[in-house]
C-alpha cells in the first residue's frame, strides 16, 4: 500500500510537478555551473600541462663583465657590442635531457619574442608569400630623399638601386628557418598556432630535415621529399636583408604543416613575418647554419619542456644541481606569466562558477528546505489522518521522502539534459565576455604611414608583424559531463533532498495526529 | 476490552476536559456516548485510540497500557477511526481511500455502507457529505480492528441511512465481535445502542440537558444501560 500511496500522491498532486519544476531549475543551474567549473578547471590544467610544464635555461648576458662582449664590425653600414660569452649549446640541451629523467622536450625558441633565435636566411630561388621588409622600405625611402636632394651621388644610388630597389619591394626575399627539436612538442603546434597537415613532425634524431607550408610547396612546386637549398646569409642586425650567401644547407622536405588562423597580411609585412613563409628545420641543422652565419651555433636562452608539470620545480633543481653547468653563466628560471595571463579569464570564470555554484547551493538548499517544508506541511493534515488510521509515521517519512526523491531524480535527469545543452554554450559565452579577444586586423596603408610618420615604431611594428604570438587560451572550453559530475551533483541533491524531508517531518511527526487534525478541521 | 484509569487530560490546565475518568468498554458492544458540543467527546476518542496522550491516569486495552505497547502500534493493530470530519485523502478515490488501511476487499465495505458503486472509482471530494461519511465507515469497517471508535458517524445522513450505518456498526459489535463506540448528538440512534455514557463538565452543567444522569463533577462519567423516552425527548427539546 505505501507503493500505491507514493504512486498516487505523484500522479494526483500537481504540487509535486511545481516542486519538481522547481527542483530542475536549481539543479540545472546548479549542474550547468558545476559543468562549466569543471570544463574550465580542465582547460586550466590542459594550459598548464602545455605552457607551465616549462622552464627557461638562460645564460646570463652580464653587461658589466667586458669579457663578455666584444664590439664587432659586420659590413661598412653595421657594428655593434655583441655577447660572445657562453651560450645555451644544443649538446648541453642534449647532455641535460639525457641526464634528468622527465624531461620531454627541449627547444630553443623563446616565446616572448618568436623572431629571437632564427636563422636569417636568403632564399634567392625561391618564391615568397610577398610581404614588405619594413627596415628596408624606410632605407630606401631615405636614400631616396637623400638622393633627392643629392646627399648621395648617382653612382651610389645607381648601385643600391640595381641592388635593391630595381626589381621592387617583393625581391627581396628572405624567410626565416626556424629550428626543432621536436616540433611535435612545440609551442607553435602546442598552442594550436601551427597544424601538421601531411608528412611528419620534426623528431630529435632528424638532421637535414625541413617542413614547409602547402602554400610555400605550391608556390616553389615542391613537395615532401624534394630537397630545398637552405642558403645562409650573415645576419645583418640593421637591415635584415640579404647581402651574400655564406653557404648552403640542403632539407629534405619531410612534412607539411600550415597556420590555423587567417593571418592579416598588409603590404608592410615583412616576408620573414608571414607564418607562410616559414621554414621549420631540425635543431642539428640549425645549429648548423648557425654556426655558418658566423655565430656560435649557441642560443642564450632555451626552452625546456616536462613531462608532468607538477614535476617542473624537482627537474629544474635537478638542472641547477648538476656540476658541469656552471652557475655563474647559466640559470634557470620558471616563466609562467604568460601562462598565467592565458589562464586568467578561465581561472575568473571558474572562480565565478565555484562561487556561482556556491551561492546557489547555498541558497538553492535553503529555498528547497522552505519549498519541502512548505509542502510537507500542507501535507499535514494527510499525514494526520493516515497516522490515525495506524500508518505509522516512519512510514509516512519514507513515503514523503520516496516521493520527493523520485521527483528529485527526475528534476535531475531534466537537469543533466538542459545543462549538458545549455553549458557549453553558456560557458563559451562567458569566457568570451571574460576574455575580450584582441582582434587581428590588417592595419590600412594609411594607418601604418601614419605609424611611421610619427615615429611610433611600437605601433608599427605591431600593426606589421603576425598578431599571434605567445599564448592562447582556448576560447572555446569542452565540456562534457563526467560519471563523477552527475554522481556528485545527484548524491548532492539526494542528501539534501533526505535532510530536507528529515527536518520538516520531524516537526510534523512530534504533534499529535489529533492536533493536526483538529488544527485543520 | 479498552479501559480508563484515573484519566485526566486537559488542553488547558486552566479547563479539564476529563478528571479522573474510570470507564470500561467491552468487546461485542456498542456504545453511545452523549455529551454537549465542545465538552470532550472527540477528546475521548482521540484517547482511546491513542491519538493524545493522557495528561495522568492510564488507557488500557486488554488489560496493557497502550503507552507501553505504543501508541503507533496500537493505531496500527487495535482501533480504527470513523471521524467526525471525515478525514479523506483527497486526491485519492473512494476505493483508494477504503484501501489504505483495509484488510478486507475494499468493495466488501462498501457496499455494506450503500455507497453507489459508480461513485467508487470518483475522487471523494466529488462527494456529497453523506457520502463521504459512508466512504469513511466503509474504511474503518474495512481495516478490520478490533476496536472501532465512531465520532458521530450519522452526523450527515437521513433518518433511514443513518439507521442503515447504526445498524452496520451494531453488526460488526455483535457478529465480529468488535468494541463499538460512538459519539452521537442523536438520541435516537443512542437509544440504538447497548450502552450510553453521558459526559458532564462540572464546568458545564447548566442543567439544559435536563438528565438526572449529568450531575457528579468529580466523575462525570456514567454508564447506564438504558434511556427513557421521555428523556430523550427533553435533550431534543
Ligand atoms: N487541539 C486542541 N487544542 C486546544 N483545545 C482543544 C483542542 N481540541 C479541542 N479542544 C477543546 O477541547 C474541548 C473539547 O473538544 P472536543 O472536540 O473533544 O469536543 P466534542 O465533545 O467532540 O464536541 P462536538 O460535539 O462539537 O464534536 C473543546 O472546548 C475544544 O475547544
Ligand atoms: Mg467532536
Amino acid at each position: 500500500m505505501a507503493k500505491k500511496r507514493i504512486f498516487l500522491s505523484l500522479i494526483r498532486r500537481k504540487s509535486n510537478w511545481c516542486m519538481c519544476l522547481l527542483m530542475a531549475i536549481l539543479a540545472t543551474l546548479i549542474f550547468t555551473g558545476a559543468l562549466i567549473w569543471q570544463a574550465s578547471s580542465q582547460s586550466i590544467k590542459e594550459l598548464e600541462k602545455t605552457y607551465g610544464s616549462s622552464f627557461k635555461l638562460a645564460s646570463y648576458a652580464d653587461r658589466s663583465n667586458p669579457d663578455l662582449w666584444e664590439y664587432k664590425v659586420f659590413d661598412e653600414n653595421y657594428s655593434a657590442t655583441i655577447y660572445i660569452g657562453p651560450r645555451v649549446s644544443l649538446e648541453m640541451l642534449e647532455r641535460i635531457s639525457g641526464e634528468i629523467d622527465g624531461i620531454a622536450n627541449y627547444e630553443w625558441e623563446n616565446k616572448e619574442d618568436l623572431m629571437n633565435n632564427h636563422i636569417l636566411l636568403v632564399q634567392m630561388g625561391f618564391q615568397l608569400v610577398p610581404g614588405f621588409s619594413a627596415s628596408t622600405a624606410k632605407i630606401e625611402e631615405e636614400n631616396y630623399k637623400q638622393w633627392k636632394k643629392g646627399a648621395i651621388s648617382d653612382q651610389d644610388w645607381q648601385t643600391y638601386y640595381e641592388r635593391y630597389y630595381k626589381d621592387s619591394k617583393y625581391d627581396i626575399y628572405d624567410t626565416v628557418a626556424y629550428g626543432l627539436n621536436n616540433s611535435q612538442y612545440s609551442t607553435h603546434f602546442r598552442n594550436g598556432t601551427f597544424r601538421l597537415v601531411s608528412g611528419r613532425h620534426i623528431s630529435p634524431s632528424d638532421y637535414h630535415v625541413a617542413m614547409v607550408t602547402p602554400t610555400f610547396a605550391k608556390l616553389n612546386g615542391l613537395k615532401i621529399g624534394d630537397t630545398i637549398p637552405l642558403m645562409v646569409s650573415p645576419l645583418n642586425a640593421s637591415t635584415s636583408f640579404a647581402s651574400g650567401v655564406l653557404g648552403t644547407v640542403d632539407a629534405v622536405i619531410i612534412g607539411m604543416f600550415e597556420p590555423t588562423y587567417e593571418q592579416p597580411v598588409n603590404e608592410y609585412t615583412s616576408e620573414r613575418d608571414i607564418l607562410n613563409n616559414w621554414i621549420l628545420i631540425d635543431l642539428k641543422t640549425c645549429s648548423e647554419m648557425e654556426k655558418i652565419s658566423g655565430w656560435s651555433g649557441e642560443t642564450s636562452l632555451a626552452t625546456i619542456y616536462v613531462d608532468d608539470p607538477s614535476m617542473t620545480g624537482d627537474i629544474m633543481e635537478q638542472v641547477k644541481r648538476l656540476d658541469w653547468l656552471d652557475k655563474h653563466y647559466y640559470g634557470v628560471e620558471k616563466d609562467d606569466s604568460s601562462y598565467h595571463e592565458a589562464a586568467a579569464p578561465i581561472r575568473t570564470l571558474r572562480l565565478a562558477m565555484g562561487a556561482g555554484i556556491a551561492i546557489l547551493a547555498a541558497s538553492g538548499a535553503a529555498l528547497m528546505y522552505l519549498i519541502l517544508k512548505h509542502s510537507i506541511g500542507r501535507r499535514e493534515r494527510e499525514t494526520g489522518i493516515l497516522m490515525a488510521l495506524g500508518i505509522t509515521g516512519k512510514s509516512i517519512k519514507r513515503q514523503l521522502l520516496t516521493e520527493n526523491l523520485i521527483l528529485g531524480v527526475i528534476a535531475f535527469l531534466f537537469a543533466v539534459g538542459i545543462a549538458n545543452a545549455a553549458a557549453p554554450m553558456l560557458g563559451d559565452s562567458l569566457l568570451h565576455t571574460l576574455s575580450p579577444k584582441e582582434e587581428m586586423r590588417e592595419y590600412t596603408k594609411e594607418e601604418i604611414d601614419a605609424a611611421i610618420a610619427r615615429e611610433d615604431y611600437e605601433a608599427y611594428t605591431k600593426m606589421t608583424s603576425p598578431q599571434t604570438k605567445g599564448i592562447e587560451a582556448p576560447d572555446t572550453l569542452s565540456v562534457h559531463t563526467s560519471p563523477f559530475s552527475i554522481l556528485v551533483t545527484g548524491f548532492g541533491m539526494a542528501i539534501l533532498i533526505c535532510l530536507c524531508v528529515n527536518e520538516a517531518m520531524e516537526k510534523t511527526l512530534r504533534l499529535e495526529p489529533s492536533r493536526i487534525l483538529s488544527m485543520i478541521a | 476490552m479498552i479501559q480508563t484509569e484515573n484519566l485526566t487530560f486537559y488542553y488547558n490546565e486552566s479547563r479539564k476536559i476529563l478528571e479522573d475518568v474510570n470507564i470500561t468498554f467491552e468487546k461485542g458492544n456498542l456504545y453511545a456516548i452523549l455529551g454537549a458540543s465542545g465538552c470532550g467527546k472527540s477528546t475521548m476518542l482521540s484517547l482511546l485510540g491513542g491519538l493524545l496522550l493522557p495528561k495522568s491516569g492510564k488507557i488500557l486495552y486488554e488489560g496493557e497500557n497502550i503507552s507501553e505497547y505504543g501508541l503507533d502500534r496500537h493505531r496500527q493493530d487495535h482501533v480504527a477511526f470513523i471521524f467526525q470530519g471525515y478525514n479523506l485523502i483527497e486526491y485519492m478515490t473512494v476505493e483508494e481511500n477504503v484501501e489504505l488501511t483495509a484488510k478486507q476487499p475494499p468493495q466488501t465495505a462498501l457496499q455494506k455502507v450503500g455507497l453507489e458503486k459508480e461513485l467508487w472509482k470518483q475522487n471523494v471530494l466529488k462527494l456529497s457529505g453523506g457520502q463521504q461519511q459512508r466512504v469513511a465507515i466503509a474504511r474503518a469497517l474495512a481495516s478490520d480492528k478490533p476496536v472501532l471508535l465512531a465520532d458521530e458517524p450519522t452526523g450527515n445522513l437521513d433518518e433511514d441511512s443513518a439507521q442503515a450505518i447504526l445498524d452496520i456498526l451494531r453488526k460488526s459489535a455483535h457478529e465480529e465481535g468488535r468494541c463499538v463506540i460512538m459519539v452521537t448528538h442523536s438520541l435516537a440512534l443512542a437509544a440504538g445502542a447497548d450502552e450510553i455514557c453521558r459526559y458532564a463538565d462540572a464546568k458545564f452543567q447548566h442543567g439544559d440537558y435536563g438528565l438526572s444522569l449529568f450531575t457528579k463533577p468529580e466523575n462525570p462519567w456514567e454508564t447506564i444501560s438504558v434511556i427513557q423516552e421521555e428523556k430523550a425527548g427533553e435533550i431534543n427539546a
